[in-house]
């Protein structure tokens, strides 16, 4: 009996010592949402890709400022053009904390508590139908706490958007880049 | 928290453990590490040594500080000596370990190997995730110990992680 117990004990240390919350606990949400959701032929809207995290994790921006940290960063892959074009480039969010890391050599490396939300314009042509268009999203997550960090995890994120109404022009300042792109 | 695990008393892995043909041992701070667990097996199987594994990634911050600041102190390369040390990194294996570096996406899909591997045996995509096998022959082991402190914090329990580990 004494023998069990020591081993049920030795069983518990053994699977309590090994938990760790797993990639989709730590992940509570990635998303890719457009922002309006219904949008007129030519208009631009703007897609936000969000990422939330459980309490004591954090995540990095797309591009670190210090090369020493170039590893610690996420990684988002567009769809070619298609009824969507995206246009200008998807900057990280401000409020990145800042921390250095001189064992590793980094002395600046931004990272983001609790995770961020990423934006990028896009354009949707003026040639496309009424109905709903979705667009796929590469984004690699990397998360980290105090102590650990997890592969980098790939999502494949779709945002819908609902197109009617009236085709517009599209705006000035994104027509060579659309241009551009449905080019290639 | 800071946490050592011995599972002597569990059965042998029935995991195959990752060849990944072509990559070769880089030496480390004097150190040679594998990149290769099948070939660490068979080289410890040979010394009749155990095997430390240092479950790694190119992203992985605390993986770097510990490799960079711990693992080169004199006291801890000593405590590593007796082992066949393999490094597998599970997000992205490091050019340097292949004598010609296919591309990133190759590399990738090498370590993803890693990944499954120690999600199978471990139970945890931690990283870092140290252990200590004993090879058995024929590519099975016994898992001997983990620590899975993360972030070296107590050196001296590292190092006594190592010496424990028989």
């Amino acid at each position: 009996m004494k023998l069990f117990a020591i081993a049920l004990s030795a069983l518990l240390f053994v699977s309590s010592a090994l938990a760790q919350p797993t990639i989709n606990e730590i992940i509570k949400k990635a998303e890719a949402t457009f922002e309006p959701a219904t949008a007129r032929p030519g208009e631009t809207v703007t897609l936000k890709i969000t990422v939330q995290l459980m309490d004591g994790w954090h995540t990095y921006p797309l591009k670190q400022e210090d090369p020493g940290a170039r590893a610690q960063s996420n990684k988002v892959t567009f769809p070619a053009p298609g009824d969507i074009v995206y246009v200008g480039e998807m900057f990280d969010p401000p409020g990145a904390k800042e921390k250095a890391e001189p064992l590793a050599q980094i002395e600046k490396m931004l990272y983001y508590p609790g995770g961020a939300t990423w934006e990028r314009k896009a354009v949707v042509l003026p040639t496309t139908p009424a109905g709903t268009v979705s667009s796929k999203i590469k984004f690699r997550v990397l998360v980290c706490d105090k102590d650990n960090c997890l592969p980098p995890k790939p999502f494949e994120l779709e945002a819908t958007l609902k197109v009617a109404g009236k085709s517009v022009a599209i705006d000035q300042r994104y027509q060579a880049e659309v241009d551009k792109a449905l080019q290639k | 928290m800071y946490a050592l695990v011995f599972l002597a008393l569990l059965p042998a892995a029935d995991v195959a453990p990752p060849a990944n043909a072509g990559l070769k041992p880089v030496e480390i701070d004097g150190l040679s590490w594998q990149a290769d667990l099948a070939a660490a097996l068979a080289e410890a199987e040979k010394a009749k040594a155990l095997v430390f594994i240092d479950f790694t990634g190119v992203t992985c911050i605390n993986c770097k500080i510990n490799e960079k600041d711990v693992f080169s102190k004199d006291e801890v390369k000593a405590a590593f000596k007796p082992f066949v040390r393999v490094q597998l990194y599970s997000d992205e294996i490091p050019a340097k370990f292949y004598g010609k570096a296919p591309d990133d996406d190759v590399r990738e899909d090498h370590a993803a190997i890693n990944r499954r591997f120690q999600k199978a045996v471990f139970k945890t995509e931690q990283l870092p995730l140290y252990a200590v096998v004993k090879p058995l022959g024929d590519g099975k082991f016994d898992v001997v110990g983990t620590n899975n402190e993360g972030k070296i914090n107590h050196i001296d329990k590292f190092i006594e992680f190592l010496k424990n580990s028989k």
